[in-house]
């Protein structure tokens, strides 16, 4: 969390409604300069002006810390005063001269997510943490679901969007539910758009995602080096290295993977805010994002948000290393397939049945 | 076994062999004992209070003893029943058979949808006589921490599923201390099968469209 957000925090405790960066005023409440996002509504600026700057200024500088942006990170703004947009600007620009995520240093690291998070701020208002915590040694993610017990009420789809911070404009699901016709195991004549009432007399349902391939096919026709495979076994994507040129989405034989044709929208108090780099943090226009089996969950130990929100118990999650582990325990004793293995890809994503 | 049948488990073994590099032979269990035992890497951990423990190997009589590989502890219900103790109201005794007569008087929001009337009453499962607990067919107390067991008596098959975590759910997450939800935390015990409702969201419609019928995923 940086200085700004502290910053905003307290201008709401003042009574300031934070305008964001679409806001007429490009004036910034600090006047230190230090970058302080929030601006003051016209009205309110006249009647509370004094305690801003008498009062507030004084505080926000001391509390806020506005003094103490560590130098060489992004203390532009401390030297000059700048606007939202400007300085939405220069952090975008510098984003732009940043290195490809798998040969960042740790220090590295920090500075693109600082400015990530602040920039979320600048142009969404958006109160975001992204992490990136690493892989853990002694874990590789597997998931299975069981086709016997899924009943298609897609709240493992729902869960996703909302953990996942998807475009609603065009209703981007990783998570597709398929209804299967009685008696066919091909996925050819399976409704995936169900719109009706679940279950349907004589149908099961199946749900397709991104498999987390142990060979992936996405990842080797990627020209730029934005998708690879973590240790722990999930593919992921540097969204802010990916050209767009989608590739890997003709690559991938399971339709797992999905573009942003447009700016992706997600309303302010919809976005979940504790984000992964790799993750489900904000994306843009012309990338490309895919299930991350909830990277920014499962590396804390948490389950995917599809298998916390299953209300069937239909979907398993764990460490594939783990003999004891409920994954391994799925795949020892029920019979699982997976889709296309003569493929090769080796998805790491099994179906069962009871 | 085939050529083809071959290469799969030689392709398997070499991915887990892969992803263990490094690791000298006994190494493997160090580094997965450290990851089972990181209190950072736990999830949303479950308070003791609302998770009863269940020890694997345990003497009680159950179907899926020695299913599951570890210790594991199951949600509680306890502290969620809403009308206890049952004397507070049935204060003159039950109804003898356990079976319903005439016009119903009360629990209006219970309506028994479980095997069929010939099969199951109030006390297949429920003891009155016993503290006001669960039973066993055999008539023997069960807390209500337990329905379990009173469940795996008929549905053995999902006990053992349940045991080892290919049936129900897991609490918390996925690593560190595995607590399972109970079987009624899922299924209502008087009407347990799962209704027919409308999807919780609209399908995407971003997905390639062929015609007459979508594309294979």
């Amino acid at each position: 969390m940086d200085a700004s957000m502290n910053a905003s925090k307290l201008g709401k405790f003042f009574g300031f409604e934070s305008a964001g960066a679409q806001s007429e005023s490009g004036k910034t409440l600090c006047s230190g300069g230090c970058g302080c996002a929030p601006a003051v509504d016209e009205g309110r600026r006249k009647i509370l002006a004094g305690l801003a700057v008498a009062g507030a200024g004084t505080a926000l500088a001391v509390v806020a810390g506005c003094d103490t942006v560590e130098p060489g990170v992004d203390s532009g703004a401390v030297a000059r005063r700048e606007s939202p947009q400007d300085e939405a600007l220069r952090l975008r620009f510098k984003e732009q001269l940043r290195k490809n995520f798998r040969i960042m240093t740790d220090d590295e690291k920090r500075r693109t997510v600082e400015r990530l998070e602040r920039l979320a701020w600048l142009e969404q208002g958006a109160d975001v943490e992204i992490r990136t915590t690493a892989p853990r040694e002694g874990v590789l993610f597997g998931y299975a679901f069981n086709v016997s017990k899924c009943e298609g009420y897609m709240e493992c789809v729902k869960a996703c969007v909302e953990e996942n911070n998807q475009d609603r404009a065009t209703n981007m699901q990783y998570i597709k539910i398929w209804e299967m016709e009685p008696g066919s195991m091909s996925l050819e004549s399976a409704n995936g758009s169900i719109t009706h009432e679940v279950p349907a007399e004589g149908h099961f349902y199946l749900g397709t995602q991104c498999f987390h391939c142990e060979n992936p096919p996405c990842t080797k026709v990627c020209p730029v080096g934005a998708t690879w495979k973590e240790k722990d076994g999930i593919v992921v994507v540097d969204y802010d290295w990916c050209i767009g040129c989608r590739y890997c989405e003709a690559a991938c034989p399971y339709f797992g993977r999905r573009f942003n044709w447009q700016e992706p929208e997600v309303p302010v108090d919809q976005i979940n805010g504790s984000q992964h780099y790799l993750g489900n943090r904000l994306r843009t226009k012309g990338v490309m994002e895919k299930c991350t089996f909830c990277v920014a969950r499962s590396r804390e130990g948490k389950n995917p948000a599809c298998v916390e929100a299953c209300p069937t118990g239909a979907r398993v999650f764990g460490n594939l290393l783990d003999p004891d582990s409920d994954i391994r325990q799925v795949l020892a004793t029920k019979k699982v397939f997976r889709l296309k293995e003569d493929l090769g890809t080796e998805p790491k994503f099994w179906y069962f049945t009871d | 076994m085939s050529s083809r049948g071959t290469d799969f488990v030689v392709v398997a073994l070499l991915s887990i062999a892969g992803a263990l590099a490094g690791c000298k032979p006994g190494e493997h269990e160090k580094v997965l004992d450290k990851v089972r035992d990181d209190t950072t890497f736990k999830g949303d951990p479950i308070p003791p209070e609302q998770a009863e423990h269940l020890y694997h190997g345990s003497s009680e009589p159950t179907q899926y003893q020695g299913a599951a590989p570890a210790p594991f502890r199951v949600a509680t219900r306890h502290d969620q029943i809403k009308k206890y103790r049952c004397t507070d109201c049935h204060s003159g005794g039950f109804v003898p058979d356990g079976k319903r007569s005439g016009p119903q008087k009360a629990h209006w929001g219970l309506d028994l949808h479980h095997a069929d009337a010939k099969t199951m009453d109030c006390f297949t499962c429920h003891a009155p006589d016993k503290g006001m607990t669960l039973r066993t067919l055999s008539g023997d107390s069960v807390g209500w921490n337990k329905p379990y067991l009173v469940c795996a008596q008929c549905h053995f098959q999902q006990a053992q599923d349940w045991a080892i975590g290919a049936h129900g759910k897991r609490l918390g997450g996925w690593a560190g201390e595995r607590v399972v939800q109970n079987c009624t935390g899922c299924h209502n015990p008087h009407d347990p099968a799962f209704k027919s409702r409308m999807p919780a969201i609209e399908p995407e419609n971003s997905a390639p469209v062929r015609e007459g019928g979508w594309t294979h995923p």
